[in-house]
């Protein structure tokens, strides 16, 4: 069904996460301070100490995240519309033609995420990382042509590589100011084909937008962020990630802003639980990708809304909740669950359920 | 509930599973080393209360004399300061330390509270016919103990420590200044 390197690379990536972990935790095991390294301390050296494990042994740092989306259902601004409703029963069927009802709908879209990242501390203040996903998606489709009316579309592989600088300042004892930029570079496939029902000799049809494994241009994400780190740690902090250009097949993702907050306590030295709220506008696609329109079909060219450009972003308010686990010095696990409070998508457009993260990183 | 067997739930619940199973290898060996760093950071500065306290009863006796460190807390927080006072000696060559669990010990000259409660509190001041130069430091505010003579507390991430000037005066002890810029007095 995929080629084999693909289907090698997948194979791999899973052995290896069983090693990644073992490796990590292993470390994890002759990390903790000793209690020579404690006695060697002066009284003043105490004094600064934190009183948890911070303060990196070596400048490398290895982060492996996982995270998970669902899409289900659809929206049209606010409202939710049923599938049946977005599901144009075809040129023989009593429903008539619009540009808001499909042939084809995709009912469940599946995202997940994994990705590795490798970072260097230059200096107490400078850092960079650079983020390699492996990327797994899964849609299933009803339609109204026959011999389609189920069928289950998946893509998967390597996606947009990124390399990101960050800067800490610290403005005052409370305080720490962060900013960030960097490079997303097109590494992802737009190239991803499929057996949909568009007749083809070889059923391998190029896929929708959301089937993609990148974005085919040269994104720049940004962000800045200040953390409160007083009696109460809080953080906010705005980020956005501009796109540039058009990409080979004449079409580029849209832009995407958010505003993030976040409240964090201390359950125990180990455990800080997290509750943030994030909020997120998303552009819609500019330009399109010719292939994915059947110019024959009446009224709108366009088989499933996920082909429509401008049936893409919209503004959303997430809530995640969360814990920080300090596993030991120089070890972290993070899991987070996220759900949308309120969404208006410019619809019909599916729409997001859940999402969860887990992120574990390690000194190296 | 059929959802939750959806494929990207059982990917999901099958990295976390090798995630966990890994840590939990790793707990297993790493088991005894579970001490916070915040309790790390409180023997430390009792290690340091040692040398910038002077005992002036023992001041007399055979050099090196020996310094009873009675602590109420669990093994591996007693043996963690073992090995810490095995990797070095207290302030100046004359003093000796010895670590004790609280509850086998007779006479010490410092204590160490950790999980007393009033009850035992008591209890323990009797047991001990606690003199007049024995210097206790509890490990939080919220633990009582009339006679603590240096509290730990927190302040932004930080451990601190407070002195109680009127209780250390009472006592047959001598503390450094040195040691007084660093805690809040009360």
């Amino acid at each position: 069904m995929y080629p084999l390197a693909y289907r090698v690379v997948y194979e791999v990536f899973k052995v290896k996460y069983i090693q990644l972990m073992l490796i990590i935790f292993s470390a994890n095991c002759f990390a903790q301070s000793t209690p020579s390294e404690m006695a060697e301390m002066s009284l003043q050296e105490l004094f600064f100490e934190d009183i948890y494990e911070v303060g990196a042994t070596s400048p490398w740092t290895l982060a492996f995240k996982f995270k998970a989306v669902e899409f289900k259902g659809y929206l049209d601004g606010t409202q939710p519309v049923s599938n049946d409703e977005v599901l144009w029963d075809g040129p023989m069927g009593v429903e008539p033609r619009t540009a808001q009802n499909f042939p084809v709908v995709p009912t469940v879209i599946t995202q997940n995420a994994t990705v590795l990242s490798l970072g260097y501390k230059l200096s107490s203040q400078w850092q960079w990382s650079i983020s390699v996903p492996y990327i797994n998606q899964e849609t299933d489709h009803i339609s109204s042509v026959p011999g389609y009316s189920n069928f289950k579309i998946k893509t998967s592989g390597i996606g947009d590589v990124t390399a990101v600088g960050l800067y800490s300042w610290y403005s005052s004892n409370e305080g720490v100011w962060g900013f960030s930029f960097g490079v997303s570079l097109p590494t992802g496939s737009i190239d991803e084909e499929g057996d949909t029902p568009r007749p083809t000799e070889d059923d391998k049809e190029p896929l929708p937008y959301t089937m993609q494994l990148g974005s085919g241009t040269y994104d720049f994400p940004f962000a800045i962020n200040y953390q409160y780190g007083g009696v109460h740690d809080i953080s906010i902090g705005l980020s956005a990630r501009i796109r540039t250009g058009t990409n080979d097949r004449d079409y580029r993702l849209g832009n995407n802003y958010g505003l993030n907050s976040r409240y964090q306590f201390d359950l125990s030295p180990k455990l800080q639980p997290f509750i943030g709220l994030e909020f997120e506008y998303s552009e819609k696609i500019h330009g399109q990708d010719d292939s994915l329109i059947i110019v024959g079909l009446p009224v709108s060219p366009y088989p499933a809304s996920i082909t429509n450009p401008k049936l893409f972003g919209g503004k959303k308010i997430h809530l995640k909740l969360g814990l920080l686990w300090r596993l030991a010095k120089d070890h972290r696990l993070t899991v987070e669950i996220g759900a949308p409070l309120y969404k208006k998508l410019n619809g019909p457009q599916p729409k997001e359920n859940w999402q969860t993260t887990i992120n574990i990183s390690s000194v190296l | 509930m059929l959802r939750l067997f959806s494929q990207p739930l059982k990917a999901l619940f099958r990295k976390l599973f090798v995630g966990i199973f890994c840590l939990l290898l790793c707990l297993s060996i790493n088991a005894e080393d579970s001490l916070s760093k915040e309790d790390k950071l409180k023997m430390a500065y009792i290690w340091h209360f040692i040398g910038f306290i002077n005992w002036r009863d023992l001041g007399s006796v055979k050099r090196p004399y020996e310094i009873r460190v009675c602590i109420d807390g669990p093994n591996n927080f007693l043996a963690f300061f073992r090995q810490l006072v095995g990797s070095r000696q207290a302030g100046d060559l004359e003093k000796s330390v010895v670590v004790l669990q609280l509850n086998t010990a007779r006479k010490c000259e410092l204590i160490y509270v950790r999980y007393t409660n009033k009850k035992t509190a008591l209890k323990l001041i009797d047991v001990q016919s606690l003199g007049g130069s024995t210097v206790i430091v509890a490990d939080t505010s919220s633990i009582y103990f009339p006679d603590a003579s240096i509290i730990f507390y927190i302040e932004n991430k930080k451990l601190r420590f407070e002195v109680n000037l009127k209780k250390i005066d009472s006592l047959n002890v001598d503390i450094s200044s040195e040691l007084l810029k660093l805690a809040r007095i009360k």
